[in-house]
């Protein structure tokens, strides 16, 4: 387990990409940028925080992981202001069945989740977004956010988004969106009418698509990244 | 020299037959103009000849030289030296100009080009089609207004240095800078490489050399004649052909529904049933 605790006003960026589960602590007007980018076999990591007074955390999660994994994090908004940017990108090929099931809690007024998934299924894959966003009674002037978006390749491919909004207060912005879809034949026609490949242009594509994750890490990581893709294309 | 040799050939789109036994030849070294009215198959003959899978060939053949094209992967009709501008270019989210252009260009190379020389390539393609460079660093067509993406094919075609070279309406949504831009261009490259140009304006037809003009109506090989029949067609249109026998399109019947003044009315009776 890695606890992480930041004091009042503190700053800063941390960046693993080895990691079993992880503990926030954020006090008051606290900022963290958390980079986590798992290459594991079979893993299962729990994530979970607390988030005090105007804090702001910003979860970057690149996931290319390999086999069954299970990604569960809660993330807890207890004090007003408290902010949370959550962005995750994931690749699943062969028999991968992953499933990430990421949740906020709205306890107090005044409070921020936006989460973004990413996710591109291959081969005989399986990939689950779910997760309940939780507006909490009294949580007034809440901000959730939701949205999902999976491409499956093949025919067997499958991805399921089904994240969830729970609201039990008045005078809250909750929103939430989920799509599931297929390649665009569009975009594979024009890409390989300049001379790509289908596999180019399936890869290109597909790392286009991750883009907005993986350039958030480190040169050195996003090599790592750029591998990963390649390896499973 | 290369030649693409298109015979007798039937291509249908969603059970649609579009084209119904067009002959027709195209050589690097000429420029054709295609002309004819909406929907009588100009983009179905250009999208079939690049391979797009929307479009099922029913009968016919095309020949690029001795290769028979018909039975190539949409890529490997472009390693041959065929080039499409399209007339809707994709908007590709996350993938970079530059990149992607890199990627093009080695398709269809052995060796991977040096950093130096595509630098050099892409600064004179850039340079001449009067896009800022900066431009290579966006994402492919993402956000391009109408023009740009009009103007990135040609910057496209520049790069990869294709024989024959299809161009879809390249001149719609170009302001009056923009197509004396793309004709300067065309003009140029024309004694490196042959042009198939659809278009439905004689402005473009007028700042090139047209060796050959070929009207498409129903499917079919219509006309095919000299730049004077550009002319004639800008100031008469296409009506004047039936008087010499030829063939149009059965005009269908417009559905009882128009848009926009019952519509919702009518799918509100459709939901009741």
């Amino acid at each position: 387990m890695t606890n992480i605790t930041l004091k009042n006003n503190e700053k800063r960026v941390l960046e693993y990409t080895k990691f079993s589960d992880v503990n926030l602590v954020l006090n008051e007007g606290s900022e963290l940028t958390l980079k986590l980018a798992n290459f594991e076999e079979n893993s299962e990591i729990k994530i979970t925080g607390n988030i005090g007074k105007y804090a702001r955390i910003s979860v970057v999660f690149a996931d290319f992981s390999s086999g069954n994994s299970k990604i569960v994090s809660q993330i807890n908004l207890v004090e007003e202001g408290a902010t949370c940017d959550w962005h995750l990108a994931t690749l699943a090929n062969k028999k991968d069945n992953k499933i990430f099931d990421i949740s906020f809690k709205h306890l107090v007024g005044k409070t921020t989740s936006l989460m973004d998934n990413y996710g591109v299924a291959r081969d005989d894959s399986k990939i689950v977004f779910s997760g309940v966003s939780h507006i909490t009674e009294g949580a007034k002037g809440s901000n959730a956010k939701q949205n999902a978006k999976i491409i499956v390749f093949d025919k067997n491919s499958q991805g399921v988004a089904s994240p969830i909004l729970k609201i039990d207060e008045n005078e809250v912005q909750a929103s939430h969106g989920a799509i599931v879809g297929q390649l665009n034949s569009d975009h594979m026609f024009y890409l390989m009418s300049r001379g790509l490949t289908r596999d180019e242009a399936r890869m290109i594509i597909t790392l286009g698509y991750l883009r907005p994750v993986s350039k958030e890490f480190s040169e050195e990581t996003q090599e790592l990244i750029e591998k990963a893709i390649k390896e499973a294309m | 020299m290369s030649k693409l040799k298109i015979e007798n050939l039937h291509v249908a789109v969603k059970d649609k037959e579009i084209l119904k036994g067009l002959t027709i030849e195209f050589s690097s070294n000429e420029t054709i103009a295609l002309l004819g009215p909406n929907g009588n198959g100009k983009s179905t003959l250009l999208q079939t000849i690049m391979g797009n899978p929307n479009y099922t060939i029913i009968s016919g053949n095309i020949w690029f030289d001795d290769k028979d094209v018909t039975k190539l992967s949409v890529d490997e009709r472009s390693k041959l030296g065929i080039f499409l501008g399209m007339q809707y270019p994709s908007e590709v989210p996350g993938v970079n100009n530059s990149d992607f252009l890199k990627s093009a260009l080695n398709a269809h190379r052995e060796k991977p080009v040096s950093l130096f020389e595509f630098y050099k390539l892409m600064n004179n393609a850039y340079e001449k089609m009067h896009i800022p460079f900066e431009m290579a660093n966006r994402n492919l067509n993402e956000g391009f207004s109408g023009g740009e993406k009009k103007k990135n094919e040609i910057l496209q075609m520049l790069i990869l240095n294709p024989e024959l070279v299809l161009l879809d309406e390249i001149d719609s949504g170009l302001d009056v800078d923009a197509i004396q831009i793309v004709a300067n261009v065309i003009k140029e490259e024309q004694s490196k490489r042959g042009f198939l140009i659809v278009s439905h304006y004689a402005k473009l037809y007028d700042l090139i050399n047209i060796d050959k003009v070929v009207v498409l109506i129903n499917g079919k090989i219509a006309k095919v004649g000299d730049k004077s029949l550009i002319k004639k067609i800008d100031e008469q249109g296409y009506e004047w052909m039936k008087a010499e026998g030829i063939e149009f399109k059965n005009e269908e019947k417009m559905s009882s529904v128009s848009i926009g003044t019952c519509a919702t009315k009518e799918a509100l009776k459709g939901a009741k049933k």
